[in-house]
């Protein structure tokens, strides 16, 4: 497995641990026990889910070479709305936008061959591409190391009501240690701390969510009252890693929460059959490399 | 990862063309982690060597490549490309078979849907969609419309109720027991906050109505009111 793909991976693997905590609204089995039967309540076969995770010139790094690929699709909005159209057309579930928060930190003779590293923002590519399309989840990853919970809150909201409901949040931690050198910290936060930090994160989103009742807002053009307080919570969080007051300045998603999805569970489950995939490596993995690899990004920005 | 062909052996072709496409420098690089040893210094295009000494690396990754090696007959390269491309489960074959495969995950309750990895753009996706989908479609295995709007919709999951305004909150806490609810802090009273630096004032019970000092309007008082 490439290092590319171990480190990206270990991102995603990442919230597998954050999933066996917070388990709720994942693609799982819609909530229910284990164990349920095949078919629903209403006698109709249990179907698929669909998901597209999407790197906009493929996961596989020798894809940007393949006959007909675009190279340069991680820039090139036409060609990600044509794809999110098609699997709109295919009546896929969702369109899921994976993220890094750094360019890896790989030798540089596989990061000159890598497409893997650069690509839009989610929040800003999602945004545009539910303006192209009107049923298919739009889903992103953010992080809960390298963000502010109000920001998250606001901006998977703001995703929901554009979107009419189909945003959804792929909970991660960060698993490249890169990240923390472009946002003023000298380490990367030690795992458990990591997520404690996730947990009271997500309780912290989820509840500036709730912060408006669905008829907060009473728009009432006679009375001149534009909003009902009572039906506004503040938040007032003080935990052991954050502090937020609240109210969220948005209103409630559509979804009530957005979709709160586990692909790293669904990946697990993938790569536990193939057998070709261990555990992602270790930051201190990289000492494994070939000594003529060695040469890395940091190194080049040492220089 | 999902490659469409019209056979398995067509699939297969497709895929070994595409990690032909990683540069062995990278591959290599990949497959000498996942084998925990130096794999550069094996015949590029002789199969991988018998007897490939144990290091500290995971034991199972090891076993996985070799086993790998054995299955798919690959040589040296090859089997490093497939690393340094994507080693992850992948459903390989014609529209039929990878169907077929899906609905034994499904029936099985390993999982009840993927997230697909597309091989190569545009042209594996339109694979998928052009030629999967309507075998999946047909079998009754996925929708043919979106019955819902919204993403929960589509996936079945109910909107959560909120917990502040709905009796029965109905969705889940990550932090559960002892531990910090936010819910609990509404009935239990909440801290006082200061107001331009200034302390909120003590023993407002009443609602916001116009009377009050302005150091007492606005969300810091809506706290104090319901404490």
């Amino acid at each position: 497995m490439s290092k590319t793909l171990s480190t990206y991976l270990q991102d995603i693997y990442d919230t597998l641990y954050t999933s066996a905590i917070i388990n709720m609204g994942s693609y799982g089995n819609g909530g229910l026990p284990n164990g349920t039967p095949t078919m629903n309540g209403y006698g109709k076969k249990k179907q698929l889910h669909l998901t597209a995770f999407m790197r906009p010139v493929s996961l596989h790094t020798g894809a940007w070479r393949y006959p007909g690929s675009h190279p340069d699709a991680n820039f090139n909005l036409a060609h990600l709305k044509s794809f999110i159209q098609k699997l709109e057309q295919a009546k896929f579930d969702a369109f899921f936008m994976a993220d890094h928060l750094a360019v890896l930190n790989m030798p540089l003779e596989a990061l000159k061959r890598s497409h893997t590293t650069t690509s839009f923002e989610p929040f800003t590519l999602l945004s545009a591409l539910s303006q192209c399309t009107s049923h298919i989840g739009l889903a992103a990853t953010a992080s809960t190391t390298y963000d502010e919970p109000y920001h998250i809150a606001r901006r998977f909201a703001s995703l929901d009501h554009i979107s009419n409901g189909r945003a959804a949040w792929n909970i991660v931690t960060t698993g490249n240690p890169e990240s923390s050198k472009n946002f003023g910290q000298e380490e990367h936060r030690e795992h458990g701390d990591r997520y404690r930090r996730a947990r009271e994160f997500y309780d912290v989103v989820t509840g500036l969510w709730d912060s408006f009742a669905d008829d907060a807002f009473l728009r009432d053009k006679e009375s001149g009252v534009y909003m009902d307080p009572e039906r506004m919570h503040v938040l007032n969080h003080k935990g052991e890693e954050l502090s937020v007051r609240g109210p969220l300045n948005v209103a409630r998603p559509i979804q009530g929460w957005v979709s709160l999805p586990q692909h790293a569970k669904l990946i697990m489950f993938t790569d536990l059959n193939s057998l070709s995939l261990s555990k992602p490596a270790s930051p201190t993995q990289e000492n494994n490399w070939p000594q003529k690899q060695q040469s890395s990004y940091s190194a080049l920005l040492a220089t | 990862m999902i490659i469409v062909g019209d056979s398995w052996e067509d699939a297969q072709k497709k895929r070994l063309e595409l990690d032909s496409l990683v540069h062995y420098d990278s591959a290599i690089a990949s497959l000498s982690i996942a084998l925990g040893t130096d794999a550069s210094v094996f015949d590029p295009d002789a199969p991988l060597p018998k007897n490939i000494p144990e290091s500290n690396a995971s034991k199972t990754g090891r076993e996985g490549v070799i086993r790998l090696a054995a299955e798919e007959n690959l040589t040296v390269r090859q089997l490093a490309q497939r690393y340094g491309g994507y080693a992850g489960l992948a459903f390989l074959g014609s529209p039929e078979s990878i169907a077929d495969e899906m609905a034994q995950w499904l029936e099985q309750e390993a999982c009840d849907g993927f997230t697909c990895v597309m091989p190569y753009l545009p042209q594996g996706l339109d694979d998928i969609t052009n030629r999967l989908v309507p075998v999946l479609q047909e079998r009754g295995l996925f929708r043919t419309e979106y019955e819902g709007q919204t993403l929960r919709e589509h996936l079945g999951l109910p909107r959560p109720g909120n917990r502040f305004f709905e009796g029965n909150f109905t969705g889940m806490r990550a932090v559960g027991g002892g531990g910090q609810d936010v819910s609990e802090q509404k009935m239990n009273g909440v801290p006082k906050l200061a107001v331009n630096g200034a302390p909120v004032k003590s023993g407002v019970t009443g609602k916001p109505n116009g009377n009050v000092d302005k150091g007492d309007v606005g969300l810091d008082w809506i706290l104090e009111a319901t404490r």
